[in-house]
């Protein structure tokens, strides 16, 4: 049967209340100035009108953040609260004031005068690894640049403008590659896309110097306490986060973000703040990674594939934010769910003068899919051999193990590929102009190790509170709560509330993230409410009994620290029609699938996979944040193009497969951040498949499909067919 | 340089006075004095969260002549601040001109199309901006009000320019007027015809201005400024529309 998630109608009615909502006593308003320029020296910045306007609090510029460790970032902390001396994308954070309203913030942000001295920007990837190339940091940030971290798999700041780089080796590829009967070596290029989710990311804090209290949006509220901890130089439990219903983030709204910031401008304006940054801001704010990519491949003479080297260079932005973690992650499932004898993965976070690039829904494996899927297809079609066939061939069978000593193959692989080529009737032959393409997504779930715990607490009136720290993004995660501890309690799902969150008095939660609200945040849930059944059991007439449980991921077993918590696959078909006199394509089918391991609400993880492949079909097609020299050229919800109920395929569907291996209760996985992976390389498949023109950038637009049709318009009418023959 | 970059919010809109008169005549005095005219306000709001500020603003919507759509002597009267829903809903455009209406059920969004006003969208001027295009393809002009009392009219097309205020649109020669438009390519541009006993061909590109063109310079791609891809397009369009 189908239930709506349980607060779709407050949402869609306007009554849920999201923290943009909150309104406090004597609460000022905080607006940001920021750097117009991708890179410049900051000489000197003049508040004194500012300061004097009716109606501001305070204004705040980097002379603020002396005597506090006022800096960020995951792995390496190079993003200053506020700049000091220096400024390093279109957006960076130079001043903020606070005021009784916004206006008045604003119009006081007006008069502020900053002297900058412009540098060179250094705007994109390959600027940035130029031989005579401007350093983006003049020196190391970390305290041990250029050593291995077991902690995050790689090396700090290796060299210049690369902020961390991924290397990871199985047995001797050039010795695989000497063996190969073909070795092919092929080059892409990823764009990057913005978050756009709907509310903005807000803060409102209350201060004073010894205590700092945040009402925030950011889904990791503890690691949000820990920074403003260390930041403030005050002890954690001096700080309390507090969050309730988040409105989308997609990555945007993870790690420390402008929380401290918020705390730093209440502290001066001594009265709660509240920061909340707009839609164009969150645009110039964080992105997701572009990526440039070279994978070489070796085959045997009878299509088993041997060896891979898989390189790529992310367009990490100005600072780190997240980029260790995804360069990561991208690194370790590069080469894709096949058997693979030799590998050679290696992956640099670059750094440029453009906005920070940090989580994005897929976390570094939409790039890596991108790439590997479009290969893999590319190779078959140069062998005379059905892409189809040649994946089934290759594929990890389940149990398989994909790395030594990793987390073996929990689903099947060749099951997943087998449904959506059957749902778009992949084995028919095509029409003139239209094609079918296949791609396999391949991605770990859990990230770097992570725990949650949860406490329920039955109330004398029977019903139960559940206290937990895993953030409802939209996803569904307090759905999926309530519906375990019903499950679990045997009461109806009406009488049990999900608790807003408090780092106070809430258990800890390292955050919702990699796809573990089901897998480990309702797994604590699901264990407490077993914990409270066996008191109940026991003491059926207590007025009052609480369960608790924490449910953490198991440590890091692979070299680079991935600790895979299960394995998150997504396969997509499509089927595209092409205008061959302009290059506009018409994606007439795409069906998406992904393992739910259990799915606990069946209608919501539809949504997730249908949402993701929505997403992923924006970028493959025409969504694109674009700068030219540094600027940002689109970042305002105006000019950015996104995929809109217009652009939906023909046929539009996603299948939920269910493995029941998953590490979450009744064997549920994560399903969020699969489908957006395989999108783009199906798509590019497909339009080989209808007119032989293999595109190898995104987006993949009508004219650069036109273009590409055009400069091998000798060659249109040899379309190698399916079955390996070539049609003359 | 000393530029700053500050984004846009709703936040950030200082407080406004808002007039609202009945009368056309008051409303044109007013506009004059430098009160900026508001129809739906979907564009004119949106510049002021990126901090165009404007002290007195002067609500359009309760003036009934601007909210009328009328017919005489073979010629279709759109009034100012008619809505995109509106016209395609209305049934003398449905008899008149029905692909016309159809445009206008597809234009922008639910929303847009139920806030957003002709006359806003023609005197907005946007890049990309589809009315004052489809308009042109139709020979349509644009009747302004001076303080003065004088009506003058402009092509649709120069409509943007004229500081008065506006007041209605005027299709001519609807009894043997045909309207087409082709969206399919929206991302590169979009092609309005007009068609009587000759064609108008009005090019509109992605983000950019409406271009008057005749259909023999888009079939031998020879339309200035437009790229060797856009062309491409437009010819492509044009043929089958043909």
């Amino acid at each position: 049967m189908v239930t709506p998630v349980d607060d779709s109608g407050a949402k869609a009615n306007g009554l849920a209340r999201y923290t943009a909502d909150l309104v406090m006593e004597g609460m000022a308003h905080a607006c940001l100035l920021r750097s117009p320029h991708p890179h410049a020296i900051i000489r000197k910045i003049d508040c004194s009108k500012a300061e004097r306007q009716p109606g501001v609090f305070a204004v705040v510029t980097g002379v603020d953040l002396a005597g506090l460790d006022g800096v960020y970032g995951e792995v390496i902390r190079d993003q200053p609260l506020i700049a000091t001396d220096r400024v390093r994308y279109v957006g960076d954070i130079v001043a903020a004031v606070a005021a009784v309203d916004e206006a008045t913030a604003f119009a006081a942000l007006q008069t502020i005068h900053v002297d900058y001295e412009l540098l060179p920007a250094v705007p994109t990837v390959e600027s940035a690894l130029a031989p005579d190339a401007i350093a983006v940091f003049d020196k190391p940030v970390s305290p041990n640049p250029g050593v291995y971290d077991a902690a995050c798999g790689g090396i700090r700041e290796p060299r210049r403008n690369v902020l961390f780089e991924f290397d990871y080796r199985k047995d001797d590829v050039e010795r695989a590659f000497a063996a190969s009967a073909h070795v092919f070596t092929d080059d892409f290029r990823f764009s990057r896309i913005t978050h756009y989710h709907l509310e903005p990311l807000v803060t409102v804090a209350r201060a004073t110097d010894a205590v700092i209290e945040l009402w925030s949006n950011n889904q990791d509220p503890f690691e949000v306490r820990e920074n403003v901890a260390r930041i403030f130089k005050i002890p954690e439990e001096n700080v309390i986060v507090r969050t309730g219903l988040v409105g989308g983030g997609f990555g945007g709204k993870s790690h420390c973000k402008t929380e401290p910031l918020a705390a730093l401008v209440a502290r001066k304006a001594q009265r709660p703040v509240r920061l909340c940054i707009s839609m164009e801001e969150a645009m110039l704010s964080l992105s997701q990674h572009g990526a440039v990519m070279r994978l070489t491949t070796g085959v045997s003479s009878d299509g088993r594939l041997l060896a891979r080297r898989c390189e790529a260079w992310l367009d990490s932005g100005a600072y780190a934010d997240a980029s260790a973690f995804v360069a990561t992650q991208m690194g370790y499932c590069f080469p894709g769910p096949y058997r693979w004898e030799a590998l050679h993965m290696n992956v640099a976070a670059v750094r440029t003068t453009t906005t920070p690039a940090g989580s994005f829904r897929g976390f570094g494996r939409v790039q890596s899919t991108w790439a590997s899927e479009s290969q893999i297809d590319m190779i078959a079609r140069r062998l005379n051999l059905d892409p189809y066939a040649f994946r089934r061939r290759n594929l990890l069978g389940v149990g398989a193990e994909y790395l030594p000593d990793d987390t073996p193959i929990d689903c099947d692989l060749i099951a997943g590929l087998d449904a959506v080529a059957t749902a778009v009737g992949y084995d028919f032959s095509a029409r003139p102009n239209r094609g079918k393409g296949l791609a396999v997504g391949f991605k770990s779930a859990g990230g770097h190790s992570r725990l949650a715990e949860a406490r329920i607490r039955r109330e004398p009136d029977g019903s139960v509170v559940v206290h937990t720290a895993a953030c409802d993004m939209g996803q569904g995660t307090r759905d999926v709560m309530k519906r375990v501890a019903s499950e679990t309690l045997g009461i109806p799902a009406e009488r049990v509330r999900i608790a807003d969150s408090s780092t106070a008095d809430t258990p800890f939660d390292a955050g919702s993230h990699a796809c573990t609200g089901v897998a480990l945040s309702a797994t604590a849930v699901q264990k407490a409410a077993q914990m409270l059944k066996t008191q109940l059991d026991q003491l059926p007439k207590a007025p009052q009994l609480e369960g608790f449980a924490a449910q953490q991921q198991k440590q890091a077993d692979i070299r680079f620290g991935s600790g895979n918590l299960y394995w998150q696959p997504a396969w997509a078909a499509a089927e595209v029609d092409i205008d061959i006199d302009t290059g506009k394509l018409k994606v007439t089918q795409l069906v998406v699938a992904a393992d739910a391991g259990h799915a606990i609400n069946l209608q919501a993880c539809q949504g997730q996979l249908l949402g993701g492949a929505i997403q992923g079909l924006g970028q493959a097609l025409f969504e694109q944040l674009c700068f030219e020299e540094g600027q940002p050229r689109n970042a305002q919800p105006r000019r950015y193009r996104l995929p809109t109920a217009l652009d939906l395929p023909g046929l539009f569907s996603a299948l939920v497969l269910e493995s029941k291996s998953g590490p979450g209760p009744f064997g549920a996985k994560g399903v969020g951040e699969a489908t957006i992976m395989p999108i783009a390389a199906a798509i590019a498949n497909a339009i080989d498949d209808a007119v032989g023109v293999r595109l190898k950038t995104l987006p993949m637009s009508a004219e650069n499909l036109f273009d590409a049709m055009s400069a091998q318009h000798a060659d249109t009418q040899r379309k190698p067919h399916r079955d390996g023959n070539v049609m003359a | 340089m000393t530029a700053n970059l500050l984004p846009a919010s709703r936040h950030r809109i200082m407080p406004f006075a808002v007039s609202r008169p009945e009368a056309l005549a008051e409303a044109a005095a007013l506009v004059a004095t430098g009160v900026v005219p508001m129809a739906g306000g979907t564009d004119l709001v949106d510049r002021m969260k990126q901090g165009q500020r404007h002290s007195r603003l002067l609500s359009l919507l309760s003036i009934a002549e601007l909210r009328k759509i009328t017919s005489e002597d073979g010629a279709l009267y759109l009034g100012a601040a008619v809505t995109h829903r509106m016209v395609s809903q209305d049934r003398l455009v449905r008899e008149i001109l029905p692909s016309l209406s159809a445009f206008f059920a597809v234009l922008g969004n639910p929303r847009i199309r139920d806030r957003g006003t002709l006359g806003g969208n023609v005197m907005a001027n946007e890049p990309g901006y589809e009315v004052a295009a489809a308009l042109a393809a139709l020979d349509a002009s644009a009747e302004f009000l001076r303080p003065d009392g004088v009506h003058y009219v402009v092509p649709v097309l120069h409509a943007a320019e004229s500081k008065d205020l506006l007041v209605r649109f005027r299709i001519p020669d609807t009894g043997e007027a045909k309207f087409y438009w082709d969206r399919s390519h929206r991302d590169t541009l979009t092609l309005f015809v007009g068609q009587r006993r000759s064609m108008r061909v009005i090019v509109l590109p992605t983000a950019g201005r409406a271009m008057p063109v005749t259909s023999d310079d888009v079939l031998r791609h020879q339309i200035p400024g437009l790229s060797r891809y856009a062309s491409q397009v437009a010819e492509t369009l044009l043929r089958r529309l043909q």
